[in-house]
């Protein structure tokens, strides 16, 4: 690392600011970041839905597949899904991935794991009273559930699913380590341009920031506003 | 006043203002509470009752006008505010006891934590109050386990612990089914008996009429009125005073 | 699409990977230490009535959490020997981050927990004659602590495979070492299956027990 402490702290906002001058690298990163993190949700969303439905249904074998998913998926690091999904999954089908579909895939399964969660948990907590009094009416299962249910459930799943998002944009970080070039990757290469890894991370951290804060002001809101007793 | 009825008064209350944000809660409140006096507050909801008892212990701080306990006034800055509050108990509405502990360790806990008794002395203290309130067998009952009027028995006794000069109470029933009432009302009667200086705000007009040696009445923040109970249920000066026990239907000759 | 599975390469190599378990196991400890004691007071002084102290606590909490791990180990990693002058071995510089890291989510917990005691507890305390500090330390935090221990039992999880991430600055745990072992066994199929079955193995029975944490206080209340 060149330069003394005493150098290198004096120059730091001037090294801020050349930093700065590589902002289309950097922006591309973090366009990166939103892509892959907005597919991880939306993929992971549509996966948690149908894994927490066949739960609750316990649907015969499909429960305990959809179970063994999601707890496996609980109990195993990002870094080790995405590492399995980028190195070895390609050997094993014979069909290389690139680092970005290996990188969405890993976090959209991750995604659907902990989604399915909170879909679970949303739909389950609305009260046994409410699907007794639909099917009394005489509505199918899927009706009260459509009409009933879900809609109540929905505001329950805002916050979390809110959060979900924060931790998928962090997390897309990892995907630096299988070379997707979104924020962590760009900032890593541009680290080694320049020289100046301390300035370049400290950049990054507040660009990550600078997407996180907001959506985290969100979440807040959504709280208040849909599940103030929790 | 005269020297010696200075002497007399524990608690002083001077011009008492409180406003929470834009509403005025407490208009100008003075009011002198003399030792060995039981003074019950009453008044519609609202009227600011509450407010004014937990200005006496500054659970609330006044916005202006002063409080003085024993002379010395506790509204000022620098006030060691819980050295103040071991001189005034309080027992709460919600009771307000320590889950964690066990009836005789609620009792024992000011004692030990705030007096630095040894563990032998406060356990004597404590097992001596709860036989004063009644709950003896109760001691090593934890408060789930105990009914509404237990648990306010044992705040009374956890409050008293503290060998406090005067005792102050919020609503002490309002929060009990209509028949655990008594044996917290007697608890507080017996207190009065002993000559503890009470400040209770309340509902329970015949324990005021009985036990009070003076009535407070409070609407909207003021004090409208005060005097000797006979003279407040029977024969009060003011038409709001009149007009809230109409109210209540409270009927003299019932009793 | 035949790939054939030869764990024979676990030979001799199992040993090497568990011993990355055992360092895995080890930082998650330490690093849970250090951040329950560094949030503990951070969430305490989160309530506190001064101001400063409640925007700087919170202006680290948001930023801690607001902030992918891999960013602050790797920044802690390379600035911090420029800063101090001090050069931190990898595993230190792993814990630290990881502990910093936790901490906020921690502060956090702790936070909650205290706010969710009624506030007639704490006016009990007070009309006793106890001081601020006797109120948290006898009355609030004993009734906090059990509210609390799910999420941080939900903590201790989420570390445990975070360790994982350390593996970047080449700490020798679990996921570094079977990195390594892939590479030089030519067999990263086998050897990155048995290190996800490891940190599941290891882990699934944690998490079920942080469920019934959350379930046995649900029940209770």
């Amino acid at each position: 690392m060149a330069g003394s402490a005493q150098g290198q702290r004096r120059g730091i906002l001037g090294a801020i600011s050349e930093v700065f001058q590589y902002w289309p690298f950097l922006l591309s990163g973090v366009v990166l970041t939103v892509q892959v993190s907005l597919i991880a949700m939306i993929c992971g969303m549509a996966i948690g839905m149908v894994v927490a439905l066949i739960r609750i249904a316990h649907v015969p074998i499909a429960n305990g597949v959809a179970s063994l998913y999601v707890d496996f998926f609980r109990a195993t690091p990002v870094l080790a899904q995405l590492i399995w999904i980028y190195y070895a999954l390609p050997i094993i089908t014979g069909r290389s991935l690139t680092a970005f579909v290996a990188g969405s895939i890993g976090l959209s399964l991750y995604a659907g794991s902990f989604l399915s969660e909170i879909f679970r948990a949303g739909i389950l907590s609305v009260e046994r009273g409410q699907s007794e009094a639909a099917l009394a009416l005489g509505m199918s299962r899927s009706q009260a559930m459509r009409r009933v249910i879900l809609p109540q459930a929905v505001t329950r799943m805002l916050p979390p699913i809110g959060s979900s998002l924060i931790t998928l944009v962090k997390d897309s970080a990892l995907l630096s380590i299988i070379s997707v070039p979104e924020l962590m990757r760009q900032s890593e290469t541009l680290a080694s341009l320049t020289f100046r890894r301390m300035e370049v991370l400290t950049v990054a951290a507040f660009l990550y920031f600078a997407l996180t804060y907001p959506l985290s002001r969100g979440v807040d809101y959504l709280h208040c506003r849909f599940a103030p007793e929790s | 006043m005269s020297e010696h009825e200075a002497h007399d008064v524990l608690i002083e209350v001077r011009n008492l203002d409180k406003s929470f944000g834009d509403l005025q809660v407490l208009r100008g409140i003075d009011l002198n509470i003399r030792r060995g006096e039981v003074v019950v507050i009453i008044g519609p909801s609202g009227s600011g009752k509450s407010t004014l008892l937990r200005c006496l212990n500054r659970l609330e701080d006044p916005t202006s006008g002063s409080v003085k306990i024993d002379g010395v006034d506790i509204t000022t800055r620098n006030v060691n505010l819980p050295r103040v509050r071991r001189q005034v108990g309080m027992v709460f509405q919600h009771f307000n006891l320590f889950p964690h502990m066990t009836a005789l360790e609620n009792v024992m806990e000011g004692p030990r934590t705030v007096l630095h008794m040894s563990r032998s002395d406060a356990e004597c203290l404590a097992q001596g109050l709860l036989v004063k309130v009644g709950l003896a067998d109760k001691a090593n009952g934890k408060p789930a386990n105990l009914s509404g009027g237990q648990q306010q028995r044992v705040a009374i006794a956890r409050a008293l612990a503290m060998n406090p000069d005067a005792m102050l109470f919020d609503e002490v029933t309002s929060a009990l089914d209509p028949e655990l009432v008594g044996e917290v009302l007697n608890v507080m009667r017996k207190l009065a008996d002993e000559g503890m200086t009470m400040v209770v705000v309340t509902h329970e007009m015949s324990f005021a009429r009985r036990v009070a040696d003076r009535v407070v009445f409070l609407d909207q923040g003021l004090l409208v009125e005060e005097g000797p109970p006979d003279r407040i249920f029977h024969r009060a000066g003011h038409e709001r005073t009149r007009q809230f026990l109409d109210q209540l239907h409270w009927d003299i000759a019932s009793e | 699409m035949g790939y054939e599975w030869r764990f024979d390469v676990l030979e001799g190599n199992l040993e090497f990977l568990l011993g990355g378990l055992g360092l895995t196991i080890g930082l998650s400890v330490l690093s849970m230490i250090g951040s329950l004691i560094l949030g503990l007071l951070l969430g305490i002084a989160r309530l506190s009535p001064w101001r400063g102290m409640q925007f700087v606590t919170t202006i680290y909490s948001d930023f801690l959490r607001g902030t992918p791990l891999l960013v602050q180990l790797l920044w802690i990693y390379y600035s911090l020997p420029i800063l101090t002058g001090v050069v931190f071995s990898p595993i230190a510089s792993a814990a630290i981050a990881l502990t910093f890291n936790l901490s906020a989510f921690v502060s956090e917990i702790f936070r909650a927990g205290i706010q969710s005691i009624g506030r007639g507890q704490r006016e009990a305390a007070l009309a006793l004659g106890m001081t601020g500090w006797q109120t948290m330390t006898r009355v609030i935090l004993p009734q906090a602590v059990r509210r609390v221990i799910p999420p941080l039992g939900s903590v201790w999880v989420s570390l445990f495979k975070d360790t994982a991430l350390v593996s970047v600055i080449a700490v020798p745990e679990l996921m570094y070492r079977g990195k390594v072992l892939s590479i030089e066994t030519y067999r990263p199929v086998e050897i990155y299956t048995v290190v996800a079955l490891i940190y599941f193995f290891v882990t699934f029975p944690q998490a079920r027990a942080v469920d019934w944490l959350f379930e046995r206080a649900r029940v209770r209340s």
